[in-house]
């Protein structure tokens, strides 16, 4: 089910100018332009960085103006709960992972057992 | 808290505990947490493996990892600090957000990590027990602005974005 190794909000608080663009947003709505002026960066690069803090529902964006500007959302920051439901998910699905991987490496040592 | 016939998670608190039974005794168990070898195989969701690994395994040394995600320059690199190793028992590490060089990330949280295996009928139950930093989080979080206030590196950066927007 998690898409990002810790579902979202970390992986979008991870990178240095993403936390600048929510920096830049507590002081009001931005349009993509404005928020890429600071940044020696390609629109396309920007807008890349958005999706990333869109999909961690820390910004919305306006579906109604053409310029779609960002705001900030900081509600998926407020609760400690959040994070430990994200850390929940990523070690659930790396053990998981383990359970698999050991069944392999055990079936294999059985099968070359003279190896030992 | 969730139980299902293989797990249970518990969380209470700042506490996160996740006990969870598998098939491998519990040498083998230490084994595939302590060496990137095996690692590679497993930690992180099958979306997001991790594609650098480097350990050293001793008390006070660091497993440096990063995991990468389906699209291009999505990655996540961490440090793990070992506080306690008592072989094959039991593993406590400090787990912290870094960039790709390894230096912490000061305005993540970090986790205090503590796997244990105990030996149960020819299998092993692990419990790992994860003590977040939440009272630094939270403080972090509010320095950030996100809910009032603002750190003042951040402050400056503002001041800055402010100056460049004329």
């Amino acid at each position: 089910m998690p898409i990002d190794p810790l579902s979202s909000t970390f992986h979008a608080l991870a990178d240095p100018t993403r936390r600048a663009i929510l920096s830049s947003l507590t002081t009001g709505e931005k349009t993509v332009s404005d928020l890429a002026e600071p940044f020696d960066m390609t629109m396309p690069a920007i807008t890349k960085h958005l999706k990333v803090l869109e999909k961690a529902r820390l910004i919305e964006r306006s579906r109604e103006a053409q310029y779609r500007p960002c705001k900030l959302r900081p509600d998926p920051l407020k609760d400690i709960d959040e994070w430990m439901e994200q850390y929940r998910q990523f070690f659930e699905a790396s053990f998981d992972r383990l359970d698999e991987y050991l069944k392999q490496i055990q079936t294999k040592k059985e099968d070359h057992d003279d190896n030992r | 808290m969730m139980t299902t016939d293989k797990m249970k998670v518990e969380s209470k608190g700042r506490e996160l505990i996740i006990e969870r039974r598998f098939d491998a005794p519990p040498e083998l168990m230490f084994d595939v947490w302590s060496n990137c070898k095996h690692l590679k195989h497993w930690w992180g969701p099958k979306e997001w493996p991790m594609d650098e690994c480097e350990m050293d395994f001793r008390k006070g040394g660091e497993w440096r990892y990063c995991l990468r995600g389906p699209n291009e320059g999505d990655e996540s690199w961490g440090k793990a600090i070992y506080q306690e190793i008592n072989k094959p028992e039991k593993i406590t590490y400090k787990d912290h957000f870094t960039d790709s060089e390894g230096n912490i990330n000061e305005d993540m949280p970090w986790l205090l990590i503590t796997v244990e295996f105990i030996e149960h009928e020819g299998q092993t139950r692990q419990i790992q027990t994860s003590l977040f930093d939440s009272a630094e989080t939270r403080k972090k979080i509010t320095e950030m602005g996100f809910i009032e206030g603002m750190s003042s590196s951040l402050e400056r950066l503002d001041e800055y974005l402010k100056t460049v927007h004329k």
